[in-house]
């Protein structure tokens, strides 16, 4: 599969960030002649355990990190930060997880957008807002690049692409999200299981800039 | 006028010209052709762009026919008009370069009657000389005047004065005139007529000498009637030859290579094998998926082939007692330098050391298209497949015999390809 990296933004000191970021994000996207192909929508939930009795009867998990990706809606991906696994599920889990009310859904975030094609790179470009509400948390851009699938040797190629990129752009940055795969017995060939932990990586930086 | 005429002699020349050159200046520095005039004063172009007639796409031929009955009403075929005005302007330039050497004869008299007339001696000759050539140039002026006549009758000078005046402006070098008594107004023209012709005589030579080579790969059997030095190589049968002495062959040059380059894996495949191999790959969705389920799955189909791919790990030729008698079955050799590219080499004839054509492609991709004439999907790929097959074919020029092994360590320095910045 080819290796994708995920890009968050970092408005400069005192710049609030607004829906403008996006289009100006777009705008140069679409200078370099990018094509626009189609929208994506990730969404990434957070679980708990559903606590009725103070004494939990059965061992389980503290906390599910859960996402679902547009592009593949037969899977559904979990991470689970302490047990530091990565497991892909059936699409039906989250049906399964609603009947059995084992985990309440306490969080969730939805990234969505639109994706362009940019020669060897796919950049999806999108916001991310609070489930239910239209409170934007962030602007995030996905950086595809086709060739390869080795997360090691594309690091270097999809950075120096993002330099170039974001070249002379004042009101902030695009910040690389750098998880460890490693830490998550992840090899280094990348799969979808790397993506659902870099958006639930992103998610939990989401989560902690919204309470600073 | 002159200059006019001589583009009309030259009409062939010129016609090839104008056909791939039309928007083109000419190729010498030296002639303004697009400079202070812009581009249609050129006097090559002069006779396809013009005021008076709408330009055809064609060469000037066509042109002339279409001045030529707008003219007058002729009751003769166009091509006939064609013919008789070319000979009518092929004899006014004789008659002109008559008039130019009758000149130079004249001077020629008047300079020696001076000189005799300083020495002194009998006055006949010169004189006769001098009589002699002004003769000759009356006989050449009046014989240019009544061509020209006949070609203005014709309708063959129309527009002529325009274009004159176009040109005129310029100032031509003298022409001088070629021993068979055309005109030449530049004399890089002829120059470049006679680089042309030698180009082409070149070029057809190299053709010839590549078809040749190139009938020797493929169908090796004809190969009686060349008298090169390179035949078509076999192996030897035991692989106990050495580089310098016999020619060496390509396991061995696979055992030699695999020691040194570290981080690539060459495996030599059968043609037919490694096209199932692709085709079967088609189906996979992983690279990693598909190695282990090929090398598995499809021992079957590959149990009765010569050169079976070993896994990865291991060094790319078999043990020897199946590589030597299966080695000229090779046609296809695989280096891949895991996760940053895969080369695809393919040599002719089998078994041999001429690689014939390369490419490369992702790790990552599969399919039918994965052939050593194949294109990757991913523009990178493309550019790098340009440039490793530009590289080939300088190596086989340079050196044939160790081109491939030149080739395959040249790909190996590719393998910091995503991870070395660029000097």
């Amino acid at each position: 599969m080819t290796v994708k990296w995920l890009y968050y933004w970092q408005p400069s000191i005192g710049v609030t960030m607004s829906s403008q970021t996006l289009s100006i994000a777009i705008k140069r996207i679409e200078a370099l002649h990018g094509v626009k192909t189609s929208r994506w929508q990730i969404t990434a939930s957070q679980f708990r355990p559903n606590q009725r009795e103070p004494v939990p009867l059965v061992e389980c998990a503290r906390e599910l990190l859960g996402v679902v990706f547009s592009e593949v809606p037969d899977k559904y991906y979990f991470a689970l930060r302490q047990e530091h696994m990565v497991v892909e599920a059936d699409a039906t889990m989250q049906a399964i997880m609603e009947k059995l009310q084992v985990y309440r859904n306490r969080l969730t975030i939805l990234f969505e957008g639109f994706q362009y094609e940019l020669g060897d790179f796919h950049i999806k470009a999108g916001r991310a807002v609070l489930a239910h509400t239209e409170n934007l948390r962030g602007i995030v851009l996905e950086v595809d690049y086709k060739p390869l699938s080795s997360v090691e040797q594309s690091r270097r190629v999809v950075q120096d692409f993002m330099e170039v990129w974001q070249k002379g752009e004042t009101t902030g940055q695009f910040v690389p999200l750098d998880p460890n795969f490693s830490e998550f017995n992840l090899p280094d060939l990348y799969s979808w299981q790397h993506t659902a932990l870099q958006y639930v990586t992103l998610m939990a930086f989401v989560f902690s800039q919204q309470r600073t | 006028m002159g200059v006019h005429e001589d583009f009309m002699m030259q009409s062939g020349y010129f016609s090839m010209e104008k056909y791939g050159a039309m928007q083109q200046p000419s190729p010498t520095p030296s002639t303004p052709s697009t400079g202070f005039m812009g581009p249609r004063s050129s006097p090559l172009f002069s006779n396809a762009v013009d005021q008076p007639e709408p330009p055809p796409p064609t060469g000037q031929d066509v042109d002339r026919p279409n001045s030529m009955s707008s003219g007058q009403d002729s009751d003769q075929a166009p091509p006939r008009h064609l013919a008789n005005a070319l000979d009518g302007l092929g004899r006014a330039v004789r008659h002109i370069a008559d008039v130019r050497s009758g000149a130079d004869l004249l001077l020629e008299a008047l300079d020696a009657a001076a000189q005799v007339r300083s020495h002194g001696a009998g006055n006949k000759k010169p004189s006769d000389r001098i009589q002699k050539a002004a003769d000759a140039m009356r006989i050449a002026l009046d014989a240019l005047r009544a061509t020209g006549k006949e070609l203005e009758a014709a309708g063959v000078l129309n527009g002529a004065q325009q274009r004159f005046e176009e040109n005129g402006l310029w100032n031509s070098p003298v022409p001088f005139v070629a021993p068979d008594g055309w005109l030449v107004p530049y004399a890089w023209k002829r120059q470049i007529a006679g680089q042309a012709a030698a180009t082409a005589y070149e070029r057809a030579r190299l053709a010839l000498k590549a078809f040749t080579e190139q009938k020797r790969r493929f169908f090796p059997g004809l190969a009686a009637t060349t008298t090169s030095v390179t035949g078509t190589k076999r192996p030897r049968s035991e692989g106990s030859e050495t580089t310098d002495t016999a020619e060496p062959s390509l396991p061995d040059l696979l055992r030699r290579i695999q020691p040194e380059t570290q981080g690539m894996v060459v495996t030599p495949y059968e043609r037919l094998a490694w096209v199932k191999k692709s085709n079967l790959k088609a189906g996979m969705s992983t690279t990693f998926a598909s190695r282990v389920l090929t090398s598995n799955s499809s021992l079957s189909v590959r149990h009765g082939n010569a050169g079976t791919p070993q896994q990865p790990p291991q060094a790319g030729v078999d043990n020897p007692t199946s590589s030597t008698r299966q080695a000229e079955k090779i046609a296809v050799l695989e280096a891949s330098i895991p996760s940053v590219l895969v080369a695809v080499v393919s040599v002719i004839p089998a078994g041999s050391l001429y690689p014939d054509a390369v490419a490369l492609f992702s790790p990552a991709e599969a399919g039918g298209h994965i052939q050593a004439w194949g294109v990757s999907q991913h523009k990178l790929y493309q550019r790098l497949s340009e440039h490793v097959t530009a590289t080939l074919h300088q190596l086989l020029q340079q050196d044939r015999t160790s081109a491939l092994e030149l080739l395959l360590r040249w790909l190996l320095s590719y393998r910091t390809l995503f991870t070395q910045q660029c000097s």
